[in-house]
């Protein structure tokens, strides 16, 4: 994740603004120059939509979606804050038509079947399974401004910064509730393992 | 996370929760996809913008994969071209059926200037095999595939969160370079991985592996070494080790000028691939989806049917991995469809021969099955129809008002020609949805919900959606509805949260249709691979001595038992039962913790596992209706398991539980649904409307419930009336009350209300402790869709119970 203590937020956000404003304007001057800032947020946003949709195949078909849609409308956008809450923001609007589109009563939400298989991340082996699902279930349990923080922060990899952005708070704001919301979760955490 | 500090637990958790990884292959398929894309103003288009799937409603997602593959497969095809005119077509096919591989695992890959291993590699330690089972080193990335045996279950149990293993695995090259891996897919003791490609002139090097995959520190021996030695890919290396895909002669079918073909098929252990071409004619249409009212469905001449499964290649079109087509030869044009389909078409061809074909649009489907009976020799694949995107010119306005509110509604009388269809508009309707996730209320936005009287079938097509555009008036979104019970449509222009409510007049746009057109299509072919085998195993049908148990007054026997060489299909009925009460079957799962769920064993000890994905029927014939058998009087059910042991005398089969049909005491009741009851446009969905009381008391043997609530919801596009029972006594021994069952419902006009909507189910539902029964059937007029209050008659046919048993019966096999 790209955040820093407090004490370095200015100066290390700074610095990646001014790369990622840099990588957008060689965009806006020239398509081709799109690569990089693709390579920099596919994963990010890929992940995000996994953790929002639990399938492969619509995961897949919303990145493409949400990419093509950020390449043709790059002309129009304008350096208001964050590119990455920019295009976040095209994937919360997306996944909107996704769940709109999937209109049945049935819960809307299958939290990603995480193993190995599916993330091919030597991390995710070495969580027991039984482990994933005490999570899954401590996560379901909370709200859905909730889970959409985790999944901005965990899955979206994104700062405070533009955590704030995208759900009209201040910086600081949205880190004091990530923070509140971890404190949460690990007292669940805690309870679960003590059964 | 944050830089310079540690993680702490619960993140380091959660990291990992979220940590799922796109497949690569996608990713760089994305990138080369986006990029390729021209500048708009430079492309031949209808629209005036560039297009945006973004907005494209759910029905034109099945078409957004499949490009990739088409990209691909267009450059398939104009190699073919571009070769043919040297060689002669049948040369040429032959040469690149033989570099078409299919590894399992892996998928279809270009084993062009590849290298493979002749066969696999095994080392043995401590009683620990582990076994390279392929490796496959192309141009631009090299997989290896393992596999190991011998490992105690064990041996991963208890895998600590907290402990930092590493599971990577690297190549040894002879000149001291070492490979690491990029990326891995793992199973307990079973992996793939992927890494670099190799240099050109490396043919031997070690696979090294520090661990088994997902198997503890000290459970098994580490740090192996595997050498291996790869040969050049030749075609007959490619034959001997792979399921080679074939291209059947004329397995073809048109229906409404759109032509379905076979293309390409390869039968591989874990799945049967047939890559299907769809061609039709009008170049503005996009195919959406193959089979939308039903999957498609794959038989055999053995009267096996197969199901769809999730290919191994998981997501993944079937994937040539060509290298780019060549530019197009002077003199000819390149049309490029809005499906990204690129048809070269030579123009010299016309001075030179017969006029040549016109440019016909052209999809392309992979579809994956269940893997095939060894022994069938002939398959027929049934779609029975398919969807396509058509374009629409139409438009219409309408007027808000001033000040409209969520909630309003506005009765409309607009008609419209979409895709030669009739729609009438009846009706608009400002809603707020709130859509739920996990039970929680979610995302909020306002819709302009437009109400579609249902549109009559037409020369065996139907309309299914709308794709509307409210841009000009603010609107961001677009959806579209469809319900396959119903036939009702709806479709809508969406504003997202924040956004303002325009007032005034609006106007929208038809931007396109979805039309279904109906087949069925049926394709016919004979297995490559039966021209050179002899007849395999005809499926047997064995009717021995029936086998019974008595268990809480219910008995079950045997009925027949169907083998196969690729399932075996147990016949169970019911004998004796409690009074008055019928068979209602046997559920899959087991009805609660402590069960251990179905059990075949036959009489060497051999354990067999249910077999979803085919099943098995006489061919040429209806099932045979057994309940007409003097032999065998009583309901039956079927359930299929994998295939037996050829050694095997006797099946021992453990049933879990039955569901038993049991009399209501009070087989009907009235229920009102009163005037002015209606769905409340801001409640999350589904939409329902306020609950109120009422007092329906329901009895049938023990138990005795009382619905005291009722409720409409919309749902599957229809409206529901719901009713809800106080808490009861559901469980009762090892029996409970699973649901009710429906005999009839007549509306208030008299009419036999189609059960095809209802439910039932009785149980304690999530976050609550309270048994509680539910009952729903359709209150909605079927002609327009509306609420129909008055008075509702319901009578049942009786209570479900659920018995918990075990049953354990036998089949004698002896043949």
């Amino acid at each position: 994740m790209s955040d820093t203590s407090p004490e370095q937020v200015g100066t290390a956000t700074q610095v990646e603004i001014d790369e990622e404003a840099a990588l957008v304007q060689a965009a806006q001057d020239n398509r081709a120059a799109f690569a990089p800032l693709y390579r920099r947020y596919v994963h990010r946003v890929y992940r995000y939509l996994y953790s929002r949709v639990g399938h492969v195949a619509d995961a897949e078909d919303l990145t493409a979606q949400i990419f093509t849609e950020a390449l043709a409308g790059l002309g129009r956008y304008r350096e208001q804050g964050s590119f990455a809450a920019w295009l976040f923001t095209i994937a919360r609007r997306r996944v909107t038509d996704y769940y709109r589109r999937q209109k049945s009563g049935a819960s809307l939400y299958e939290t990603p079947c995480l193993s190995a298989e599916r993330t091919g991340n030597p991390q995710a082996h070495f969580f027991h399974q039984e482990t994933l699902q005490e999570l899954r279930g401590i996560i379901a349990g909370l709200e859905e401004d909730n889970q959409e923080l985790l999944r901005l922060r965990f899955a979206g990899d994104l700062s405070y910064r533009e955590i704030g952005q995208l759900t009209g708070r201040s910086e600081a704001a949205a880190k004091m509730a990530v923070h509140r919301l971890l404190r949460r979760l690990e007292a669940a955490w805690e309870v679960e393992e003590d059964v | 996370m944050s830089n310079g500090e540690a993680l702490t637990p619960i993140e380091e958790a959660l990291k990992t929760y979220y940590a799922i990884e796109p497949n690569p292959t996608f990713i760089s398929r994305l990138e080369a996809e986006l990029l390729s894309r021209p500048h708009p103003d430079s492309r031949l288009q209808v629209e005036s913008t560039p297009v945006s799937p973004g907005s494209w409603p759910d029905w034109l997602k099945s078409f957004y994969r499949p490009q990739w593959a088409i990209a691909t497969l267009a450059g398939l095809l104009v190699l073919i071209v571009a070769v043919l005119a040297l060689r002669g077509p049948q040369q040429v096919l032959a040469q690149i059926q033989q570099l078409l591989g299919y590894v399992p695992g892996i998928g279809f890959v270009d084993l062009d200037e590849s290298r493979l291993l002749a066969a696999p590699v095994e080392v043995n330690r401590e009683g620990i095999t582990l076994r390279v089972e392929q490796v496959v080193a192309q141009p631009d990335q090299t997989t290896v595939v393992i596999r190991s045996e011998g490992l105690k279950p064990e041996s991963s149990d208890g895998i600590n969160r907290a402990v930092s293993l590493e599971y990577g695995a690297q190549l040894h090259l002879p000149d001291g370079r070492v490979m690491s891996s990029e990326r891995q897919t793992l199973r307990r003791g079973a992996g793939i991985y992927e890494f670099p490609p190799l240099p050109a002139e490396a043919y031997r090097l070690t696979f090294a592996l520090s661990r088994l995959p997902l198997v503890l520190p000290g459970a098994a021996p580490e740090d192996w070494q595997v050498p291996l030695e790869l040969q050049p890919a030749t075609g007959e290396l490619v034959t001997d080790l792979f399921p080679r895909p074939y291209t059947p002669d004329r397995a073809s079918n048109t229906h409404h000028d759109i032509s379905l073909e076979v293309s390409g098929v390869a039968h591989g252990f874990e799945e049967t691939l047939i890559n299907l071409q769809v061609h039709w004619i009008d170049p503005d249409w996009r195919l959406s989806r193959i089979g939308f009212s039903r999957s498609p469905d794959l038989q055999d001449d053995l009267g096996h049917r197969y199901s769809e499964v999730t290919p191994s290649t998981i997501g993944q079109s079937v994937r040539y991995g060509l290298p780019p087509p060549p530019p197009p030869p002077a003199g000819s044009s390149t049309i490029q469809t809005e499906s990204n389909v690129e048809v070269v078409q030579d123009m010299e061809d016309k001075e030179r021969g017969p006029a040549a074909s016109p440019a016909i649009p052209t999809g392309e489907v992979t579809l994956a099955f269940a893997p095939l009976s060894p022994s069938a020799r002939h398959l027929t694949l049934v779609v029975v129809d398919i969807e396509f995107e058509v374009p629409v010119e139409e438009q219409f306005t309408v007027d808000l008002g001033e000040n409209p509110q969520v909630g309003d509604t506005w009765p409309l009388d607009i008609d419209l020609q979409v895709a030669g269809f009739p729609v009438h508009i009846s009706e608009m309707r400002l809603i707020r949805e709130e859509f739920q996730v996990g039970g929680e209320t979610s995302l909020r936005q306002s819709s302009l919900e437009f109400v579609i009287d249902p549109v009559p079938v037409r020369n065996n097509r139907f309309l299914t959606g709308l794709r509307l555009d409210g841009r000009s008036a603010g609107f961001s979104g677009s959806g579209s509805g469809y319900s396959l019970i119903t036939g009702q449509m709806e479709a809508s222009i969406d504003l997202d949260e924040g956004q303002t409510i325009p007032t005034g007049q609006i106007h929208v746009r038809v931007q396109s249709a979805a039309v279904v057109f109906e087949g069925p299509w049926m394709l016919s072919w004979q297995i490559s691979r039966a021209k050179e085998t002899a007849s395999g195993v005809t499926p047997i049908i064995l009717y021995s001595s029936p086998d019974s148990q008595t268990r809480h007054g219910v008995t079950l026997q045997t009925g027949p038992v169907t083998l196969t060489d690729r399932l075996t299909q147990l016949t169970i009925q019911a004998g004796d039962l409690p009074a008055g009460a019928a068979f209602a079957g046997a559920p899959y799962r087991p009805p609660g913790p402590g069960f251990q769920g179905w059990s075949l064993l036959d009489d060497r000890g051999r354990r067999y596992e249910w077999t979803n994905f085919v099943r098995w029927q006489p061919p040429g014939r209806e099932r045979e209706d057994m309940t007409n058998s003097p032999r065998y009087p009583g309901t039956l059910r079927q359930f299929t398991f994998e295939p037996v042991d050829s050694l095997a005398r006797r099946l021992t089969l453990e049933v879990p539980a039955v569901v038993l049909l049991l009399p209501a005491d009070d087989a009907a009741f009235e229920i009102t649904v009163p005037e002015g009851v209606s769905l409340n446009p801001s409640l999350a969905l589904p939409r329902r409307s306020e609950a109120w009381p009422v007092d329906i008391p329901v009895e049938a043997g023990t138990y005795h419930l009382r619905f005291t609530q009722a409720q409409l919801q919309e749902l599957n596009g229809t409206i529901l009336l719901t009713l809800t029972s106080a808490p009861f006594e559901g469980q009762q021994g090892v029996r409970r009350l699973v649901g009710l069952a429906l005999a009839s419902v007549a509306d208030p006009a008299g009419r036999n209300v189609n059960l095809k909507t209802a439910h039932s189910d009785a149980g304690s539902r999530q976050n609550e402790a309270e048994y509680r029964a539910h009952l729903s059937f359709a209150v909605a007029d079927p002609a327009t869709h509306r609420i129909q209050s008055g008075r509702y008659r319901v009578e049942l046919d009786g209570l479900l119970i659920l018995v918990e048993g075990p049953w354990t019966l036998s089949w004698d096999l002896n043949r």
